[in-house]
């Protein structure tokens, strides 16, 4: 951590605030703080919205503007995400055609703005948009007086996740985890007069505060083994001149770390809490949780890990562990569950397992491939929640047996939910298949442990192919259940889902917004499987500038630091 | 502003210190019944590590504050994970009636 008093106070003297933002390269946090202008604003307006509802209180702002506002929280979320999108986009620009080949450190050396983490909000924001488009309808009907505090927690956890991209210091690291996590906890346990969403979210809180527990102190003894450094930027350089006494703590700590992260995104000896948390929480809750968190966190530990890849030994055995080990317990787990959330939950796990394989070896493709998987799995994860929230609310039950024969009733739906389904099990023409093929033929020339990896994954996957289809069998090819028969009548006697929606009842299927949740994550599962080669090269420019930026830090290659524009670029920027 | 560290007593002390604060911490976190005990075992090992934090600080970089920086960053987050974490107990309690961590059995498989 760096901090310049002396560049503030230059900037005080000079009134020259402007020139002072841009040498900090705050402008590449626009997006980030867009969302939290957005979560404050829906705070301090939702404050307006309790007095209408209930006793009014007499100094209450009687502004229509205000009172519009306040009712509107979804509509200000949805408005500053999209806002926030549309500036990640202006920052390719400047790296298209900037060449800024080593990114920017924003805020002392606390955020790394490069392609990675470019990329990686792009698809943290329009995952998060689906989500948004997700909870609308189901906000509205289970917790509408509650509607702006739900959103400005969902904001904040993602403010969290977004930060996460592109940290690059162990502070802004755990300080931004923390933020997704604590933020989780309670959207979990949002539903408080259900005793299973509340349990969930105490399963939540109780794993996830001793995993950050174990990954602080991780964190800590890394930061001595550094030599007084938090810096991920520096961990190269200080492996090696660190205190003596520490050094046997080393893989210690890397265990440690690694046990936080594995946490957040759920890979096997630390995967306890998923299907409970799954199962209790709100679905659209449950759907951000399996796409943003373990995105974000993923990102971050390619960021951690690869400064290990000189001292590859010790990282590659626990890694390959934690991913066969994720890959045993999802895929085998998931055989014998009757609960489609559950299901979904150790489906995730197994996913874990294969993205993991992908960071044994610290090459740029094969860490690229790992983020197209991740890309690819926003929309297919997303759409298969959707279809999920979709059935649960029509049947009134999230029991696959339950589902039986629904195609007869929902021929769309149930199309939808089965290509999402094949996506997940990886099949052709879908994106899936592309990314478990990249991810595969990357670790396949490695090395002969890759090798040997590679053929236990596809065993893996070969196995998720018999749940996935078992649920597609059990909705199209068998005979309808009670729960189907019951919805079946209700559309026979004119009172089925599409107008019970237009009377403001709790069918989420009729509802716009579930309807476009559904389009955008199948367009991106059936897009990304066509676009794939400029995303896949969006990725391997990202890792590769990646690894660039980390070696230019080197000493035996040290470069002079490029300066584009009067403005310094990372590697001169990290220790003034 | 900063524990100081003699040379009597060197870091391994202080790590070794952490360690079983740290070790306490998980155990009472993995056996413990009472919810509102599971929350305090949470902070013990928060606190832990803030010991290791400040005493790597003082022994590796004397001159550089950020581990001590970083402690009161952690201080700030525990607090807030211990009030998340007793609205949730509290919440849990007006569903069940309970702080019992084995009257929890809703969510298995």
């Amino acid at each position: 951590m760096v901090f310049s008093a002396d560049a503030l106070s230059s900037a005080l003297l000079d009134n020259d605030w402007t020139g002072f933002l841009l040498k900090q390269g705050v402008p590449f946090l626009s997006p980030e703080f867009i969302l939290i202008l957005t979560l404050l604003l829906i705070i301090v307006l939702s404050l307006f919205s309790v007095g209408k509802t209930e006793n009014k209180p007499e100094n209450a702002i009687n502004s229509p503007v205000v009172s519009l506002l306040a009712s509107n929280s979804w509509n200000l979320a949805m408005g500053g995400t999209v806002l926030a999108l549309l500036t990640v986009i202006a920052h390719y620009f400047l790296f298209f055609f900037n060449h800024f080949d080593v990114g920017y450190s924003v805020l002392y050396g606390m955020f790394k703005a490069d392609l990675l983490s470019v990329a990686s909000r792009t698809f943290l924001l329009v995952g998060f948009i689906i989500v948004l488009l997700m909870s609308k309808r189901y906000v509205a009907t289970f917790m509408a007086k509650q509607a702006s505090e739900f959103f400005a927690i969902l904001l904040t956890a993602f403010t969290g996740a977004m930060f996460l991209c592109g940290s690059i210091d162990f502070v802004s690291a755990f300080v931004s985890l923390e933020t997704l996590g604590i933020s989780s906890y309670l959207l979990v346990g949002y539903l408080r007069n259900n005793q299973q969403s509340t349990e969930a979210s105490l399963k939540y809180l109780v794993y996830g505060g001793a995993s950050s527990a174990l990954f602080l102190f991780g964190l800590a003894l890394l930061y001595g083994l550094m030599g007084g450094s938090t810096s991920l930027e520096t961990l190269p350089l200080a492996l090696n001149s660190g205190v003596k006494e520490l050094s046997a703590w080393l893989p210690i700590a890397l265990v440690l770390v690694m046990a936080g992260v594995g946490f957040k995104i759920s890979a096997a000896p630390f995967h306890m809490w998923t299907p409970d948390v799954y199962e209790g929480a709100p679905t659209p809750v449950t759907a951000f949780l399996s796409v943003v968190s373990k995105l974000a966190a993923f990102v971050f530990a390619i960021r951690f890990l690869l400064p290990f890849a000189g001292h590859v030994g010790s990282v590659t055995i626990l890694v390959s562990l934690l991913a066969l080990l994720s890959m045993l317990v999802g895929n085998t787990i998931a055989l014998k569950q009757t609960n489609i959330k559950r299901l979904l939950a150790y489906s995730t796990i197994a996913h874990a397992g294969y993205l993991l394989l992908g960071l044994t070896v610290l090459q740029y493709h094969s860490l690229a491939t790992v983020l197209f998987y991740l890309f690819t799995y926003v929309f297919m994860n997303l759409g298969a929640f959707a279809c999920v929230l979709v059935t649960s609310d029509l049947l009134k039950t999230e029991t696959i047996a339950d589902m039986a024969g629904l195609g007869k009733a929902k021929p769309m739906l149930v199309a939808m939910f089965s290509i999402f389904l094949l996506g997940l099990a990886g099949m052709p023409i879908t994106a899936g298949f592309f990314a478990k093929l990249f991810l595969f033929q990357a670790l396949v020339t490695e090395n002969p442990i890759t090798l040997g990896m590679v053929l236990l994954a596809l065993v893996a996957s070969t196995v998720s192919i018999y749940y996935y289809l078992n649920v597609i069998r059990t909705m199209v090819v068998a005979e309808p259940s009670d729960a189907v028969k019951a919805l079946m009548g209700q559309t026979e006697s004119n009172a089925g889902c599409a107008l019970m929606a237009g009377g403001g009842t709790s069918s989420l299927c009729g509802s716009t917004s579930m309807r476009w949740a559904m389009i955008l994550s199948l367009a991106g599962t059936l897009l990304l499987g066509v676009l794939a080669t400029p995303i896949m090269t969006v990725c391997d420019v990202a890792m590769y500038e990646l690894i660039q930026a980390g070696k230019q830090l080197e000493p035996e290659s040290a470069q002079p630091p490029a300066n584009v524009g009067g403005v310094t670029t990372s590697a001169s920027s990290t220790n003034p | 502003m900063s524990v100081a560290v003699t040379p009597e007593i060197g870091l391994s002390t202080y790590l070794v210190l952490a360690s079983i604060l740290f070790g306490l911490g998980f155990m009472g976190v993995a056996t413990g019944r009472h919810l509102m005990r599971t929350l305090m075992c949470v902070e013990l090992m928060l606190n832990a590590v803030n010991l290791a934090l400040v005493a790597i600080n003082n022994t590796v970089n004397p001159g550089d504050l950020s581990g001590q920086v970083f402690a009161i960053f952690v201080l700030t987050v525990s607090a807030a994970e211990a009030a998340v974490g007793i609205a949730i107990v509290i919440a849990l309690f007006k569903n069940t009636g309970s702080v019992d961590a084995d009257a929890f059995k809703e969510l298995k498989g």
